[in-house]
């Protein structure tokens, strides 16, 4: 590191030719001082402008200078460059929180109906996230293992397809982690034993009827006798009623019902207890 | 300071010009996005907040609360100024040094972070059309979607959005639960793959065009909207019309026909006769479908700006 003690130093970019300056250095400019504190290299050529007097300080000069400076100031420069040195190998890696969460979310998204090339889908997801190619690939086998994709080769064991039979359970999937992820509960997971055989129940419903609460504590007393408006309220807050547009009652909501009725029939799979 | 559990040690976006030590207890870390705070860590004994308050007198960039009672040891610029004081005067840039250069390094950061979530935005905005079958959808669903899949924040999300706005790609539609409208819905689609076409492959992709290409289009565009007829679902212009056309675009330049050629091959411009090499005479009508030929159009429009002028947006 070097203190300009007396003239001028110009940082220039180029190949000596055609040299482009950057900036100046004035008297009372230091130089070089990531290359000492961080062991960077130099980022650019510096060349004196004028005639220069320079000092130049050594590591150990520094180290002597900090050893008399309180324990915070140190902890603070050190947090600096921790900080900075971080940010800066952030350039490379994933800013998502769970590639579980995040290849699901992509997959269910990217799934059309037809085999899906495990090659070029781990392309472009690696290209779209940053995650290595070798992350996406061990969540792959995760969700092999979840049975929630499967793997085909039918077009050879080089190309292998990716065939998912339900995508709708990679979007529970993505849910779940975002609740566990933030210490909320799953709802489909918090229902009783009596709730879920009040869904199975609502689920053999074809029509969709309106009905008062009453109405439908009386329809889910012919599965359970103990039914009350209590639990049709409830099952009301969980998103399985919701009102109808004239107001007039109820209305069952089949793709909230579905939605919860899948997560509870696979959560061994959605929760990963079935590894 | 002594903080009770739940009592605020800092506010985001709040100004600051001093720094906190956690001596004993445990503080929880807030960072807000959108209308949305999320908890974003804890600060045990030993972490340090506020450096770029201190160094810099930059707003602290997350709200801090004690999670229990908590001892702090606050430095404020006194005692900053105090300590720098025994150092010999060149030493004592070095921190605002380093301080400036976390503060650069944060904004690199933050820029490439949503340059490179461009993709994935694209990609949810084809995939949101598709599913609503809508031009028009609101913002929430597919920032919660890019938050999970490239982990985008809603803060960075937005930028990126206002900025794709500012080049005319779409428009922000306000109110309680803020929309967007997409400009040409089928460009979406058309970027995302024309980005992944040019990372993933060695060949640049058919559909970026040379500015002749550009040209014969944008002839063939404006000549089809003075006299265009329709035909089987295509466009139809005359060779005359067309040549008036480009004409017009690029006066006393010669027409190239093997832009004409590269544009046939690539199945965006179709000619009658068949085009073959050197024989440009015998042409009667160009034809092709005029919303790919706007939208490819607009593809070429767009695609430079989004290296040239987004990152400048942030």
């Amino acid at each position: 590191m070097c203190l300009v003690e007396e003239g001028e130093l110009v940082a220039v970019t180029g190949d000596g030719l055609r040299e482009k300056e950057l900036f100046r250095l004035g008297k009372g400019s230091l130089v070089g001082v990531a290359a000492v504190l961080d062991n960077e290299p130099n980022k650019h050529d510096i060349k004196a402008a004028i005639d220069s007097r320079l000092t130049i300080i050594g590591g150990a000069a520094i180290a002597s200078l900090l050893k008399t400076a309180p324990i915070w100031f140190l902890a603070a420069l050190k947090t600096l460059t921790s900080k900075t040195r971080l940010l800066r190998e952030g350039f490379s890696k994933p800013l998502f929180a769970d590639c579980l969460q995040s290849f699901a979310r992509f997959l269910s998204l990217r799934y059309k109906g037809t085999p899906l090339s495990q090659k070029e889908l781990l392309r472009e997801y690696c290209w779209q996230t940053r995650a290595s190619e070798d992350d996406a690939r061990a969540v792959l086998r995760t969700l092999v293992r979840r049975n929630m994709i499967k793997i085909s080769t039918e077009k050879g064991e080089d190309n292998p397809g990716i065939v998912i039979d339900q995508p709708e359970l990679l979007v529970l999937l993505t849910e779940y982690i975002s609740c566990t992820g933030s210490d909320k509960k799953f709802p489909p997971f918090e229902l009783s034993q009596r709730e879920c055989s009040f869904l199975e129940f609502l689920s053999l419903e074809e029509h969709q009827f309106t009905r008062d609460m009453n109405g439908w504590a009386q329809y889910l007393q012919v599965a359970d006798p103990s039914a009350s408006q209590e639990d049709v309220s409830r099952l009301y807050k969980m998103g399985i009623f919701r009102h109808d547009k004239e107001g007039n009652g109820l209305r069952l909501q089949g793709t909230a019902l579905r939605h919860f009725l899948l997560a509870i029939h696979n959560e061994t799979s959605i929760s990963g207890l079935c590894i | 300071m002594i903080l009770k559990p739940g009592q605020k040690l800092c506010g985001e976006g709040e100004k600051g010009d001093s720094l906190f030590i956690v001596k004993r207890g445990l503080l929880k870390i807030f960072k807000r996005e959108g209308v949305k705070t999320f908890p974003a860590g804890e600060a045990i004994p030993g972490t340090i907040i506020g450096t770029q308050s201190l160094f810099q007198q930059k707003p602290y960039d997350r709200t801090v609360k004690a999670a229990e009672e908590t001892e702090i040891i606050s430095i404020d610029q006194k005692i900053l100024q105090d300590t720098l004081e025994r150092f010999p005067a060149w030493f004592r840039n070095i921190p605002y040094f380093m301080a400036a250069r976390l503060a650069q390094a944060e904004k690199s950061k933050s820029r490439s972070d949503k340059i490179r979530a461009l993709p994935t935005l694209l990609f949810l905005f084809a995939e949101e059309i598709d599913r609503t079958g809508s031009c028009s959808f609101p913002l929430d669903p597919v920032t919660t979607d890019l938050r999970t899949i490239s982990g985008l924040g809603y803060n960075d999300s937005f930028q990126l959005i206002r900025a794709l706005c500012a080049l005319g790609l779409a428009k922000i539609n306000p109110g309680e639960s803020v929309g967007i409208t997409i400009a040409m819905p089928p460009l979406m689609r058309l970027l995302y793959k024309t980005l992944l076409a040019r990372a993933l492959s060695d060949q640049r992709p058919a559909v970026l065009l040379s500015p002749q290409e550009q040209v014969i289009l944008t002839a063939f565009r404006n000549a089809a909207k003075k006299e265009g007829a329709e035909f089987k679902g295509k466009t139809v212009v005359t060779l005359k019309a067309f040549l008036a056309a480009y004409g017009n675009e690029l006066p006393r330049i010669k027409f190239n026909t093997a832009s004409l050629g590269n544009l046939c091959k690539s199945g965006f411009l179709r000619t009658e006769p068949e085009y073959q090499a050197g024989t440009r005479d015998s042409i009667r009508l160009l034809y092709a479908d005029a919303e790919s030929v706007d939208e490819l159009l607009e593809l070429n429009r767009v695609y430079p700006l989004l290296d040239k002028k987004l990152p400048e947006s942030f």
